[in-house]
């Protein structure tokens, strides 16, 4: 039986149970409501968004919940992060490759929605778009304000001066 | 979206997969996320599990006891001889009168500046030797006020001192005059070195300056056979200063009358019993536990009711529930009424249950009343 969804703009989505479960808060949302679901609505998401998240639900459904692949797990010494973008498959690859902002709502959705594969794909992806980058062009792709004081500047790269140490 | 409108968690999951370069670079960027990178758990994480090669490399270079030692990191009696000799530091004894050593040293600089501040004049000799002029101070009336106090104070010490005896409450600064007495023998007595290079401290002031610049702690050593008398002076020493206090204590009359220790002793409800009238003493106690145990009446009188607190405080839900604690006896009858509260409730449950299942049938009996003629 379908689940139906609704969007921000009141598009509906209709996704099948075994999609819907891929989220957390869905699936306890369903346990609880029985067989007689009414529509969901989710007013924080947009459709654009929505429909992205449910894509990528589609493509995970056969995959299975693994409970105990926890934070330690990936996280761990053999697990460390570019073994984890390597894992990252083809199909995720393509699936993240979107703008900045849609990105962003991508990963506010799966923190709301308790999908923590996609959260993960999500936090990885905007971890590699730091990469290599100056801090003014970090200030410049996320739009970040600069608040420091004259000065203060140098005194906390000299702090940092060690990270750079090879 | 911005980056700085994501939740914190959100943004810890992601410098957590970010490496150490960008993380440095974002440390520069704004002050939130400079926050956010020096987490002490991000950190530790990125040094421990990440990256433990950095740490192992780090590990490798770090320095040796002989350059902490020249330092003057590492300290300690001769403590570059020892770790030169393949030592570690020379054993627990030497780490023991090192320690010794530095306490001793340290009084010795307290003492000396304790008696330099005595030294020191006055701002009012000051003022009227016109080293000063007096418009650069206080207010006239301070100035006045001062010297009457300053004039007061000599009076009353010519005073005790014809009486041959102190006032009570000025015991504290005599002692410390008679500590200053004494002490200035030990420096001679335990650190010959220091003696034999500075004659006279007090002398110049430049030699006192160099000398308080001068690393003393790596040159200084006491000979070990020294330490275990040193040990004994200072505790010979206390004693003494104990056995002072204990024979130029004031008198229960005195500690009585005298205006800063009667506060005190009354603010506690005690007396200094005097030894003079042994007779009274037992009374005075008497009566002060007496007075005690009217005071504890009085509280007991005035406590707070529990009832009334736990009312307050929203423990108890009903005011038959308070009753029922105030009064034990009431008990029968808040069950009473609880229970008729209860069956009051089941009874309207039990009409509503009706006469939705009345309005069912109602319907359903429509329903099949119109459906029929349709299917005819």
């Amino acid at each position: 039986m379908p689940i139906i969804l609704q969007a921000y703009d009141d598009k509906e989505f209709k996704v099948d149970k075994q999609t819907a479960e891929r989220s957390l808060v869905l699936k306890s949302m369903i346990e609880r409501a029985g067989d007689s679901i009414a529509p969901i609505p989710l007013p924080k998401l947009s459709s654009l968004v929505l429909e992205k998240v449910i894509m990528f639900c589609k493509h995970h459904k056969a995959d299975q919940v693994d409970k105990s692949k926890d934070y330690e797990d990936i996280l761990g010494p053999r697990k460390m992060r570019n073994g984890l973008i390597r894992d990252m498959d083809e199909w995720d690859k393509e699936f993240i490759k979107v703008d900045k902002d849609l990105l962003m709502d991508i990963v506010m959705a799966a923190n709301f929605l308790d999908i923590k594969n996609l959260l993960d794909i999500g936090c990885l992806a905007i971890a590699y778009m730091l990469t290599g980058k100056t801090p003014e062009e970090i200030r410049a792709t996320f739009g970040i304000p600069k608040d420091f004081a004259p000065g203060e500047e140098e005194r906390i790269e000299q702090e940092h001066a060690w990270a750079l140490r090879p | 979206m911005l980056i700085l409108e994501l939740p914190d968690e959100i943004i810890y999951q992601f410098l957590t997969y970010a490496e150490d370069i960008d993380l440095q670079n974002l440390a520069l960027t704004c002050k939130r996320l400079r926050g956010f990178t020096m987490d002490g758990l991000l950190r530790r994480h990125i040094l421990l599990i990440r990256t433990p090669a950095r740490l192992q490399s780090s590990l490798a270079d770090r320095p040796s006891r002989d350059r902490l030692a020249t330092q003057n990191i590492l300290r300690g009696v001769r403590v570059q001889f020892n770790i030169q000799r393949g030592h570690y530091i020379g054993g627990a004894a030497s780490v023991r009168s090192y320690q010794i050593s530095c306490r001793l040293e340290r009084q010795i600089v307290s003492n000396r500046i304790s008696r330099k501040l005595k030294m020191r004049p006055d701002w009012t000799e000051l003022v009227e030797k016109g080293l000063v002029p007096d418009v650069m101070f206080i207010s006239q009336e301070d100035y006045e006020a001062k010297r009457q106090w300053l004039a007061y104070r000599q009076q009353q010490q010519l005073f005790y001192r014809n009486q041959s005896c102190t006032h009570p409450l000025d015991r504290e600064e005599s002692m410390d005059d008679s500590i200053d007495n004494l002490l200035p023998h030990s420096p001679t007595l335990v650190v010959p070195t220091h003696t034999s290079q500075q004659p006279n401290p007090q002398s110049s002031e430049g030699a006192e300056h160099s000398y308080l610049n001068h690393p003393r702690r790596q040159r200084k050593s006491i000979s070990m056979a020294l330490i275990p008398k040193i040990e004994i002076l200072r505790k010979a020493m206390d004693r003494d200063r104990l056995s002072r206090f204990v024979q130029k204590r004031p008198s229960p009359t005195e500690l009585n009358r005298s205006p800063k220790t009667a506060t005190v002793l009354h603010a506690h409800h005690l007396t200094a019993f005097s030894t003079a009238s042994s007779a009274l003493a037992q009374k005075t106690a008497q009566l002060s536990f007496l007075l005690k145990g009217g005071r504890l009446g009085h509280w007991l009188y005035h406590r707070p009711s529990l009832a009334v607190m736990l009312n307050e405080r929203h423990l108890l839900k009903t005011e038959a529930r308070t009753a029922w604690m105030v009064c034990p006896g009431v008990a029968k009858k808040v069950r009473f009424y609880e229970g008729l509260i209860q069956e009051s409730a089941d009874y309207a449950q039990q009409q509503q249950a009706f006469w939705s299942q009345l309005h069912h049938n109602h319907h359903h009996y429509q329903y099949q009343h119109q459906a029929s003629p349709v299917a005819a």
